[in-house]
């Protein structure tokens, strides 16, 4: 009983990883400029923060 | 108009390796300020017999000209408030068209110009700028386009050839395992290097915003408050004005460097395709604010030092400072596998490749479940001896067993969903018309 659960089990696991694995190296090979890198360097530049309160318990 | 050699006569076309004027036939190179007088000179005759500005126009929709081929009667509307009815017919009122062979369908809005190199004629659509010859395949510049619509402020040159676009690609899709080998090899069917119209916005924004995130985890975590009033100018914010290119396609070109784009200047085009916009400035408005703000929100909780941050109050307020329009660049490769057709795109200052390929399907069978089998021993091998271990108390275990099984398999079918999806934009048919619906080239 112990050992078919076990396998069942393992057998689970160890598609579901290997699945895992192929779609993300599908995606890692065949698809390309997900990221919408866009305006970061923008805001980065010319960001002002003017007043800042951290960790304030009540507001 | 076509810019020429003054050296050989042939057409010039702008080289992004050097960013000067070539000519193809002598090698010769040129600089911008060189080719002004010619290009005032051509500019100034294109524009006295220009289709868009003389009425010497032929418009295919012209229902009245077929009319006359055909020689039918036409009903006459009385309620017309146009001197030639026959228009007023073709737009308004199809059921009093005397003439049911043609109908709004089987027309379509275009202009011809006459190619100042071979004299043949090119059929242009409503917003292209700068095209070839489909007869001759010299560059050519609609010159009059530019001067009677908005002419650009800014554009970013090409400084990426065809030739390091292509070996981009092929580059890029070269090593995946999982990509057909006819696609590795695979001839393009059409290559164009096309500027794409956008609007750019200098947004100012100012927020005053409450957040709350969460320092520490488990039983040691509490929730903080955290206020931040911050100004920001997003300058050149780039929004594309196409209508026939899709949006999410275009955004994935991005990020353009908006620090190296020139005073626009039209011997840029030569060599390459250009619309112009067709999306008004207005309408563009309100998505470029979402996208400051957007922007804007993911900064101000990044400044936030805990996690599960959320904006709980806040306050815009913004103002769009300054507009300009620009031309920016991007290589479009289509080729057809199993039927379908793909468009893959390269950023023409950054290089940036954007597209999804198919993959071979057998090749992924079989990877899943070697991989299967091999993830399988392993666990299995862990697991038994712990069950063994464990039990009787291995329910436990089981059940986080099973979570084990569920969380991979989730993340496995998100990631298929996302190449699903990029696939969809790269095989869309709208994109591939916006690269075919142009003549001449290669």
């Amino acid at each position: 009983m112990l050992l078919t659960v076990s396998l069942i089990l393992s057998i689970c696991i160890g598609f579901s990883i290997s699945f895992c694995v192929v779609a993300h190296y599908i995606k890692k090979s065949n698809d390309y400029g997900n990221d919408f890198g866009e305006i970061y360097d923008i805001i980065q530049s010319s960001l002002k923060i003017t007043e800042r309160k951290d960790k304030v318990q009540r507001y | 108009m076509i810019l020429n050699c003054p050296a050989c006569g042939a057409a010039l076309i702008f080289d992004p390796e050097t960013g000067k004027m070539k000519c193809e036939s002598c090698n010769n190179l040129y600089e911008s300020y060189q080719l002004q007088e010619d290009i005032k000179r051509q500019a100034d005759r294109e524009l006295k017999h220009s289709p868009d500005t003389d009425s010497t126009s032929t418009q295919l929709s012209d229902a009245s000209d077929s009319n006359k081929r055909q020689q039918k009667p036409v009903s006459f509307n009385p309620e017309s408030s146009f001197d030639n009815p026959i228009y007023d017919h073709a737009s308004d009122h199809n059921e009093q068209l005397d003439n049911p062979d043609i109908s709004d369908d089987e027309t379509m809005e275009c202009s011809i110009y006459t190619c100042t190199a071979c004299g043949a004629e090119i059929m242009v659509n409503d917003i292209e700028v700068s095209t070839f010859c489909s007869y001759c395949g010299q560059p050519t510049l609609i010159f009059s386009r530019v001067v009677n619509a908005k002419k650009p402020r800014y554009i970013i040159p090409f400084s990426v050839t065809k030739e390091r676009a292509a070996a981009l690609i092929k580059e890029t899709f070269a090593n995946g395992e999982l990509v057909p080998d006819d696609v590795k090899n695979i001839k393009m069917d059409r290559v164009r290097g096309i500027y794409i119209p956008y609007w750019l916005y200098d947004i100012h924004y100012e927020d005053r915003q409450l957040l709350q995130g969460t320092v520490g985890s488990g039983k040691n975590s509490q929730t903080f408050f955290y206020s931040r009033k911050a100004e920001c100018n997003f300058e050149h914010l780039a929004m594309e004005a196409s209508q026939r290119l899709n949006d999410v396609v275009s955004r994935k070109l991005n990020p353009y460097h908006a620090a190296y784009m020139k005073d626009f200047s039209v011997e840029y085009l030569s060599g390459f395709y250009s619309d112009m916009f067709d999306v008004d400035l207005d309408r563009l408005k309100g998505q470029a604010i979402l996208r400051a703000q957007s922007t804007f929100d993911n900064e101000m909780k990044r400044s936030v030092a805990a996690s599960k941050v959320q904006i709980l109050k806040k306050k815009p307020s913004f103002e769009i400072t300054h507009t300009d329009y620009a031309l920016y660049p991007a290589w479009f490769f289509t080729f057809r596998s199993e039927g379908r057709p793909y468009t893959l795109l390269v950023n023409g200052q950054t290089e940036k490749v954007v597209g999804s390929v198919p993959y071979d399907k057998g090749k992924a069978v079989k990877s899943f479940l070697l991989l299967g089998v091999f993830f399988s021993v392993i666990v299995w091998c862990v697991l038994y001896p712990y069950f063994l271990m464990m039990k009787p108390a291995y329910v436990t275990p089981l059940f986080s067993g099973l979570i084990m099984a569920i969380v991979p398999l989730k993340y496995g079918i998100e990631t298929l969903k996302s190449v699903k999806s990029s696939t969809h934009l790269t095989t869309l048919a709208s994109t591939e018309q916006y690269v075919k619906d142009r003549q001449g080239g290669n």
